[in-house]
C-alpha cells in the first residue's frame, strides 16, 4: 500500500501554545490534520473532567487531533462532503487516506513526542472508518487505542508508545 | 420522530465545528503575529 511520499508540516504559535497542521493529499483530496496541545489550551477544571470522562490523568504532550478537507478549512464550511468537482473518494482511495491518517500521525508522534491524542468521529460512516483503522494498525503501531468514548460513543483516546504513567 | 441517533451526532458535530473554528482563529492570529513556520517533507 503506497505511503504519503510527502506533505507540509508547519507549527504555529499564539498566546505561547504550540500548535501543529499537517497538509498531505491523496491525488487530488487535499487535507489538514490539525493538531492542539489540551493541557495549555484548556482551563484546570476542563481538563480534570476529561481525564475523569476517560479513566486516566492527563498527561504533558497531549493533543487534540482533528481531520477536515482543505476546501472545508479554508471556506470556514467545515466537515464537508467532497463536491463533483472532486474524483470520487473509492475504496482505494479510502484506503490511501487510512494509511496516510496513520503514518502522519505515527510523524506527529515522533517530531513531538505526543503522549495521547484525542479524535472524534464527525459521523457514524467515519466512525467506522477510524474503527477499522484501528483494528488494522493500531497493534503495528503500538498504540492503545480507546474507542466509543463520550456521550455519543464517537470520541477516542489514543496512547502512543511515548505515553508514561 | 427524531432519533436519539441523529441528535447526539448533530451534538458531536457542533461541538467539532466550535473547535475548528477555534483552531482558526488561532491559525490566523499566528500568521498575523508572523509565528508560522512550515517545513516540506519529502520521503522515499
Amino acid at each position: 500500500m503506497p505511503k504519503v511520499s510527502n506533505w507540509a508540516f508547519t507549527e504555529y504559535v499564539i498566546s505561547n501554545i504550540h500548535s501543529q497542521r499537517i497538509s498531505f493529499s491523496v491525488d487530488d483530496h487535499q487535507f489538514y490534520m490539525l493538531f492542539t496541545p489540551v493541557l495549555e489550551s484548556g482551563d484546570d477544571q476542563s481538563v480534570l473532567q476529561r481525564g475523569k470522562d476517560i479513566g486516566f490523568v492527563i498527561p504533558p504532550l497531549s493533543f487534540d487531533v482533528k481531520f477536515d478537507r482543505v476546501e472545508n478549512f479554508e471556506s470556514d464550511q467545515y466537515y464537508q462532503l467532497p463536491s463533483n468537482n472532486f474524483s470520487m473518494m473509492d475504496f482505494s482511495k479510502m484506503r490511501r487516506l487510512g494509511v496516510a491518517i496513520c503514518q502522519l500521525l505515527e510523524f506527529h508522534t515522533t517530531v513531538t513526542g505526543a503522549q495521547v491524542y484525542f479524535a472524534s468521529a464527525a459521523s457514524i460512516e467515519l466512525k467506522h472508518f477510524y474503527d477499522r483503522l484501528v483494528r488494522q494498525h493500531a497493534h503495528r503501531l503500538n498504540y492503545t487505542i480507546y474507542t466509543g468514548l463520550g456521550e455519543e460513543e464517537l470520541d477516542y483516546a489514543i496512547k502512543t508508545p511515548k505515553y508514561t504513567i | 420522530m427524531r432519533s436519539k441517533r441523529r441528535n447526539t451526532q448533530s451534538k458531536t458535530l457542533a461541538r467539532k465545528i466550535e473547535a475548528m473554528k477555534k483552531i482558526k482563529q488561532a491559525y490566523l492570529a499566528a500568521q498575523e503575529a508572523g509565528t508560522v513556520k512550515t517545513y516540506n517533507i519529502s520521503v522515499d
